[in-house]
């Protein structure tokens, strides 16, 4: 291993594949911080171009491009709160109160940090654990992503402030996400016969929607600006740094294993490592109100997921996530059959790839320090200047994701929701979550049945499903339980 | 007053609970069950149920009920209003007059009259800005964005 | 259903019409083409668009520039939309067609349908092949019918990878009297992933898929719909050798332009096409995807589509 590994840097360090690296974590930076456009669209335009040329360069430029826009997706995300990707929704909730409160520069540092790390540690998990860790993928089959859902949907009333309104949101998240064509009988519901709605509301129309237009309706709405005072400082603290250090390395971990199954990407882990982090954090009430830890914790996960997705692809030859499945099918173009056998067939090429990603990520952490300074300036203009521009990017990237003027009339009616939600303190992100999970949930509990003949013992008899299934019933039961037991230990 | 304070909110919780209703209602008239599985009409039926009591149970604890004294009052809508309305009239341009014009307009508009900043300074911004995400999302990243009768 | 021959001849007549005969036609594009791809960026079906666009413009098959426009939705339905809507008539529109686009106005009457377009050229067909994992007990698809037939009812189970794919089950269940269980999954990518972890028996997809898993004997192929052996997969039976009598089952991929497109242009659009069709490029992306190439045409692509849609509607039992 240390052999090949040595011969992955070796390649990879030629000054082409230097060149092609930063090529790609630059697009990604760029692609990841505009909403709508992500890194399977940027891979895609770029395929073409790279016919004929060598596959190791090819692979290593999409790699970039692919873990670039996980840090890229920061940037707006905590500067403007509209999500640049996805997978940064969470980090929008708390980085950009970190925003208001002066501390823009500290949150896009420790993004940067906490992926840097994340993306190191799943790289190594990555060349280590790549074989059994995607076998141990294979033992996900509908049942267990069932669960997993389940254990994701208890976070509904977590991450917002009001339980009930939170519940609300989420049930109306999940009710949004069965418009559309559904999966199990190609048949559409809820879409009026618009031809539109056939694919359902985008995940992207709706988060660039409520956490974008909804939040420059609330602030100029608010009578004071927030002040923001020293914007340009990056580097966090010691006690930031002593706050941040573990959900960084919690988020790597859940990041890396989240990533790795392939039903579920970044965006499912950043919403999960947010969850750990308010879970396990001494005073949850800070979540929310610009909480170090709620940037940290999902900003790891997701780009430790980027790696995680990559285990399927390299050690199975099975897409981990959307964007692998392009990147599968450019292997495919260069000729590389992906399939169980690539580690050892195309070994050279594996390994210059895994090389690259310990460079990328350096770069990242190089590029992102001084960028950070540079754009949380941003913030010190005031923001009447600042979000006319901000709806003008909310609507090029609505538009850009799939062309599509109805789609931006969507913008604007969510963004009104998003508006009235945020002026009456209901907790848009159980929203977000109940359509990110919603299709998942739907599509994995009638795969299931469907399995077991119409069984639920289905759940419950599958280790991993029970498993997971119990976590969740103990997501819901403890805080309550508690709760009861604390009191009467405060009356003795 | 409190109940003053609180008609914005209602609202939003009716729409919610409306949402919910309307949803009942379709899927009462799709398949339910089919063989060994949920069909198309299970979960949305009940979606549609859960929203319809959460809705309601919000409203009465949180919105009638125990509203929290400190709540600050919610700003003035006037403003929030206005900015709609000129992202709605910017969206309903792009077809008509194009992506880059009708955004500069609505740019425009925001800064003279929703922010009454200087002549200059706002055609300069608005100007400027259109044409970064002009130059980004079409010619760099290939977006075919609508043009007016202009050709841009 | 076409046979092969024809197909061939059929392919081997156009390349190489003479220019003179195009110039008689007299037209030429005159503004910037636009070629509508109705689904999202980075899928199979846009990359076939982007390899096909790649060629016309690294051969200056076309004398103005060739936009890509992805308009994706609801399996093709919004592309399509699109094209009715904005581009009728407009011979400087093209767009790629594919089984999906065919299928989706069946199940949803609202989706436009190919009549909003006029065929200009077949360019590929996708095999489809039963799947089982490599350890499966079954030999071929004579003994795993037998073991359908001595369990009860929807005892095996199917993992699809979308629409296609269920209609290849239901064009196999037609065919041996076996009902299946099946799990629908998002691409064929996740159907493969749940075959190879045993959560389904089977899988019925096409062969760019699962290939390197074939090569690793990580799965096997037990038989594929068609008249006659694959030669990219010579080893794999066909369904009628088995004794099973199930019809040729592939799935096309096609160019067309807006409906009411006039005779002359859409004589130049057939030309580039072929021209496509034929460039070494094009075979090359046929080989890496394991596909076979099928030039089918204007009228005769007209006519091979009616018989898709009855096929299409039969197996889905939705008589037009």
């Amino acid at each position: 291993m240390i052999y090949e590994l040595a011969a992955g840097f070796a390649s990879a360090l030629t000054p082409w594949n230097l060149l092609m690296c930063f090529a790609g974590v630059f697009a990604g930076q760029l692609v990841g911080a505009l909403p709508g456009i992500g890194p399977s669209s940027a891979i895609a335009l770029l395929l073409p171009l790279t016919f004929g040329a060598d596959p190791t360069s090819a692979i290593i430029l999409f790699a970039g491009i692919y873990y670039g826009a996980q840090y890229g997706g920061t940037l707006t995300s905590v500067l403007i709160s509209v999500p640049g990707e996805p997978s940064s929704v969470m980090t929008s909730i708390d980085g950009y109160q970190m925003a208001l409160q002066g501390k823009a520069g500290v949150a896009l540092g420790i993004a940067a940090i906490g992926s840097f790390i994340a993306g190191t540690i799943s790289t190594i998990g990555l060349m280590l654990l790549a074989p059994p860790m995607a076998r141990a993928a294979l033992a996900f089959g509908p049942p267990e992503y069932f669960a997993l859902v389940v254990l994701g949907l208890t976070a509904l009333a977590a991450v917002g402030g009001s339980v009930l309104k939170g519940l609300t949101t989420g049930v109306f998240g999940l009710l949004i996400s069965t418009v559309g064509i559904d999966q199990q009988t190609g048949v559409a519901r809820f879409a009026f016969d618009r031809l539109w709605l056939l694919d359902g509301v985008g995940f992207i129309v709706l988060t660039v929607a409520i956490f974008g237009v909804g939040e420059v309706l609330s602030s100029v709405g608010k009578p004071t600006p927030a002040p923001i005072t020293n914007v340009a400082n990056v580097l966090p603290s010691r006690a930031e740094w002593r706050a941040s250090r573990m959900p960084i390395l919690r988020g790597s971990f859940i990041g890396f294993f989240v990533g790795v199954l392939p039903a579920t990407g970044a965006t499912i882990a950043s919403f999960i490592a947010y969850i750990v982090e308010k879970k396990v954090a001494k005073d949850p009430s800070r979540f929310g109100k610009g909480a170090i830890e709620g940037v940290a914790g999902p900003e790891a996960s997701n780009n430790a997921a980027a790696a995680g997705a990559m285990v399927p692809m390299l050690a199975l030859g099975v897409p981990g996530s959307g964007t692998t499945a392009i990147i599968l099918g450019a292997l495919i173009m260069f000729g590389v059959r992906p399939g169980p056998e690539l580690f050892e067939k195309n070994s050279a090429l594996v390994w210059a790839v895994i090389a690259s990603m310990y460079i990328g990520n350096l770069m990242l952490l190089i590029m992102n320090l001084p960028l950070a300074r540079l754009f949380a300036q941003l913030l010190r203009m005031p923001y009447a200047w600042l979000y006319p521009p901000i709806l003008a990017l909310c609507v090029a990237g609505v538009y850009s994701q799939a062309n599509s003027i109805e789609d931006v009339w969507m913008l604007v009616g969510f963004g009104a929701l998003g508006w009235a939600m945020m002026r009456y303190d209901w907790p848009p992100a159980p929203l977000i979550l109940g359509l990110v999970l919603g299709t998942i949930f739907e599509n994995s509990l009638r795969q299931s049945m469907t399995l077991s003949h119409g069984s639920v013992e289905i759940f419950f008899t599958r280790p991993i499903s029970a498993v997971l299934l119990a976590c969740a019933a103990a997501a819901v039961l403890a805080p309550p339980l508690l709760r009861m037991f604390r009191p009467r230990v405060a009356a003795v | 007053m409190k109940l003053r304070a609180a008609w914005g909110e209602l609202c939003l919780c009716l729409a919610f609970a409306g949402a919910g209703l309307f949803w009942v209602a379709i899927a009462l008239r799709m398949q339910l069950w089919d063989g060994f599985a949920p069909a198309s009409g299970f979960l949305p039926l009940i979606y549609g149920v859960l929203l319809i009591v959460l809705a309601m149970l919000a409203t009465i604890v949180d919105v009638l009920g125990g509203r929290d004294a400190s709540a600050e009052m919610p700003g003035p809508v006037g403003r929030p209003l206005l900015v709609l309305a000129a992202l709605a009239a910017g969206v309903a341009g792009i077809e008509l007059i194009g992506f880059c014009a009708s955004m500069f307009l609505a740019m425009l508009f925001l800064f003279r009259v929703a922010e009454k900043r200087s002549m200059t300074a706002s055609l300069a911004t608005s100007a400027g800005s259109a044409l970064v995400l002009v130059l980004i999302f079409r010619n760099w990243l290939g977006v075919p964005m609508p043009v007016g009768p202009w050709g841009f | 259903m076409f046979t092969r021959r024809s197909l061939m001849l059929a392919a081997s007549a156009m390349p190489f019409l003479p220019n003179t005969i195009r110039a008689q036609a007299g037209w030429v594009p005159t503004r910037e083409v636009e070629f509508v791809i109705p689904f999202a960026v980075g899928g199979g079906a846009d990359l076939l668009a982007r390899v096909i666009h790649k060629i016309i413009t690294d051969e200056k098959l076309v004398p103005v520039p060739v936009t890509l426009n992805n308009r994706p939705g609801g399996g093709g339905a919004v592309g399509l939309g699109y094209v009715a809507s904005r581009k009728a008539a407009d011979p400087h529109t093209i767009i790629l067609v594919n089984g999906t686009t065919q299928i989706t106005p069946i199940l949803n009457p609202a989706a436009r349908t190919l009549t909003e377009i006029r065929p200009s050229m077949n360019v590929m067909l996708d095999d489809f092949l039963l799947f089982v994992k490599g350890d499966a007990p079954w030999k071929d698809a004579k003994e795993f019918i037998a073991a359908g037939k001595a369990r009860p009812p929807k005892s095996i189970a199917f993992a699809t990878g979308g629409t296609t794919d269920v209609m290849a089950i239901t064009v196999f269940t037609k065919a041996t009297g076996v009902e299946f269980n099946t799990l629908n999954f998002n691409s064929g990518g996740e159907a493969l992933t749940q075959l190879l972890g045993g959560h389904v028996q089977a899988c019925m997809g096409n062969p760019l898929e699962f290939m390197g898993h074939l090569q690793s004997k990580a799965v096997k192929a037990l038989g594929v719909f068609r008249d006659s052996r694959f030669s990219a997969l010579p080893d794999v039976p066909t369904m009628k050798e088995q004794g099973i009598e199930a019809p040729n089952f592939q799935m096309w991929r096609g160019l067309a332009t807006p409906r009411g497109t006039p005779d002359a242009p859409a004589l130049y659009w057939e030309g580039v096409f072929a021209k496509v069709v034929a460039s070494p490029a094009f075979a090359a992306y046929i080989k890496e995807n394991i596909a076979t190439a099928a030039p089918v045409p204007g009228e005769a692509f007209a006519k091979f589509l009616q018989d898709q849609e009855k096929l299409y509607r039969d197996l889905l039992g939705k008589p037009a």
